[in-house]
Order: C-alpha cells, then structure tokens, then sequence
C-alpha cells in the first residue's frame, strides 16, 4: 500500500510540474473548486500517532486569485517514557492564494503560486500520565481533558496542474507559525489540528491535493 | 516567468527555513531549582564557603553538596509535596532551612515532556550559623535567578 501511494505521488509530481509550465494561452472563467487533501490518508498509513483528514472549497475569482476556505480533522496520540498524550479536534483555515502563472504562459488551468491563510483549531488535549524525577524520588501525575483553541498563519508555495479536464492535482507546501494558544505556556500542546506537532512556534507541511473544478460561464482576464 | 522563479524561490525558501523547526532529544530537561546566594553579615559581600554540606532533612545519605567549596546552592524541590527541608551544614555546625511552595506543572518539549514551576510562600530557618535569609525572587523557574540571600 505504501508503495502505490509512493509511485502514485511521484507519477502525478511530474506530471503536475510539466502540465504547469507549459507554454500557451487559454481561457480564465471563474470557478468553484473542491478539493481533497490525498497525502492525509497516506500519513496516516505511515505514522502511528496522527489521523487527520483535510480538505478545500476554493473560488477562483480571476486568473490571478482565489478565495479559499479549508477544513479539517485531526486526532493524535503520543506516549513515551515519562508522559502520554492525545489531542482531538477540528480546524478550518481562510485565506488566498496569488497563482503566478499568467494566461499566456498556460494551456488549461494550471496554478503556480503563493497563499497565505489564517487558521483557527478548536480541539480537546489531555495528558493521562505524566512522571517527572529529581532528588526527592518520582512524582507522578495527569492533566486532565481541557478543551480549547489556537490561532495561527500559514504561508503557502506550491503548484497544481489539470490532469483532465476539470480535475486538479497538485501539491504546497506550508510554513506555519502559531499566534496563541488558550492553553498559555504551562499547558502548550503538543499537536494541534491543522497545525501538526508544535516544538517551536514554528513549523512545516506539506498537502498533496486532487481536486474537481466547476468553472462558471463569465469570463475576465 | 519571473513569478514562477518566485514561487520555486519561495519553496526552496519554505524547505531551508522549516528544516530546523523540530527538536529531536531532550537537552534541557529544565529542573527548575532554588537558587541560593552566600553572603557575610557583616559587609552583604558575596562570599565562597570552603566546606559547605546540603541534604533534605532524611535524606543524609543522598547529599545535594558534599564538603563542596562554593559560593551558591541550587535546591530541589519536591513537586510531591508543598514544602521542602533541607539541612545546611557550614563547616560542623548544621541549621535547618525549610521553604513552602505552591508547584504547576510545566511542558518543556516534545522531547523533553513535563517538569515543574513553584511559587516560594515562606521560609523559615535556625540561626545556629545562619544570621538571615532574604526572599529575594519568589518564582522558582528553570533560570540561574536569585531566590534567597543567605547571610552567615
């Protein structure tokens, strides 16, 4: 299973590269585009400690920009020697993406560019057991389950290309920096959904979507 | 072409500046401990005790500092409990010190997990050799601050 998610992922790698830089023109209708996030499913299927699902409503308002509202879900437990911990929750992020890729420069609708988004996680944590030792023996305890919330940006680069005719597959990748948690520094955690493992305020990921487009009937340039 | 040499420049950029974001290991295990300063009475110099010995009071054979030639102590406290004794020996002379404290627990890291923050109360003491102890700083943190003045 593994290996057909590799194969797949590097095939439509090449194909996406190649498909967004070809050189011709073409038509730029508005449209709407929902979109999946495909390299959840195989993360998953790699790591033992996160399920998350992702997924995007995007509203191409001209060649050059998009609306666009994401959604997810992510659930996470860890455990090792001296403390266990799971966080379960849900995230939306809203922002716009800037394609870079002008009419001229594309034949079918292709995107190449840079986004920024907000994202907002709404999630519970607990940590069951944690043990901590110094010279007056071992100390056990637990915090219980706390729901709350985090805020924070993302910056985003990447490309995705039409495969058929109104299907899109393509990759970003995505530097996230968290605002605030309502966990404060004494309780950060250490996941959060839409945001992934937090050591540092700052952080990496990468999403490998497949997406249907709707172009609607008016046409700008 | 120039916005697609961008967003590749953007990528590799995104690529060089997340490859350090992770911290695998914990190097700091941030035990936060009482940082005692040694002082004479007579002129509030800071002064090196040639032969200064600290245990918890029960704990004689589990020394914190040994005959130790030094000029600051740094205590453990104990996130079991609310308070904390310990017993100072200045050359063959032994007074006792005892703190109270409140304790949060803490994360450090991923790595690292949980560790402990405490908020001095009081402090009480004999005066065998001890002539004062000064509350100078009352949270207890993973910082090389100043949290008592000890005068002897």
């Amino acid at each position: 299973m593994k290996k057909i998610y590799a194969l797949f992922f590097s095939l439509t790698s090449v194909i996406s590269w190649a498909g967004a830089f070809q050189s011709d023109t073409t038509k730029t209708d508005k449209a709407l585009i929902f979109g999946f996030d495909i390299a959840r499913p195989a993360i998953n299927a790699f790591n033992d400690e996160v399920t998350s699902y992702e997924g995007y409503i995007a509203y191409r308002m001209n060649y050059k920009y998009y609306a666009v509202v994401e959604a997810g879900y992510g659930n996470y437990d860890y455990s090792q020697y001296n403390y266990s911990y799971s966080n379960q929750g849900y995230f939306a992020r809203i922002g716009i993406d800037l394609n870079m890729l002008k009419p001229e420069m594309k034949t079918g609708n292709h995107y190449a560019g840079i986004g920024l988004r907000y994202g907002l996680s709404i999630f519970n944590q607990e940590t069951p057991l944690f043990t901590y030792e110094n010279y007056w023996g071992e100390y056990s305890g637990s915090i219980p389950v706390g729901r709350g919330s985090a805020h924070f940006l993302e910056l985003t680069g990447g490309i995705k290309a039409e495969l058929f005719r109104n299907v899109l597959i393509g990759w970003s990748l995505r530097l996230k920096l968290l605002l605030s948690s309502s966990f404060g520094d004494d309780n950060c955690p250490v996941y959060i959904p839409g945001m992934s493992e937090t050591d540092g305020s700052i952080n990496a990921g990468i999403s490998y979507y497949i997406a249907w487009q709707i172009p609607f009937n008016s046409r700008s340039k | 072409m120039r916005g697609l040499r961008f967003s590749a420049g953007l990528i590799i950029v995104l690529i060089v500046a997340c490859s350090g974001c992770t911290t695998e290991g914990c190097n700091d295990p941030g035990e936060s401990l009482m940082v005692i300063t040694l002082h004479e009475t007579d002129n509030d110099d800071a002064t090196i005790i040639d032969s200064l010995t600290v245990y918890g009071v029960g704990m004689d054979d589990l020394p914190l500092y040994d005959n130790s030639q030094t000029g600051k102590i740094e205590l453990p406290l104990n996130p079991a409990s609310d308070r904390a004794d310990y017993v100072i020996v200045n050359g063959l002379i032994h007074d006792t010190l005892k703190i109270t404290y409140t304790a949060t627990q803490h994360f450090i890291s991923k790595a690292c997990g949980y560790s402990f923050l405490y908020t001095m109360g009081s402090i009480s003491y004999t005066n065998n050799r001890i002539d004062t102890i000064l509350i100078i700083n009352n949270t207890v943190n993973p910082s090389d601050e100043e949290n008592l003045r000890t005068f002897f």
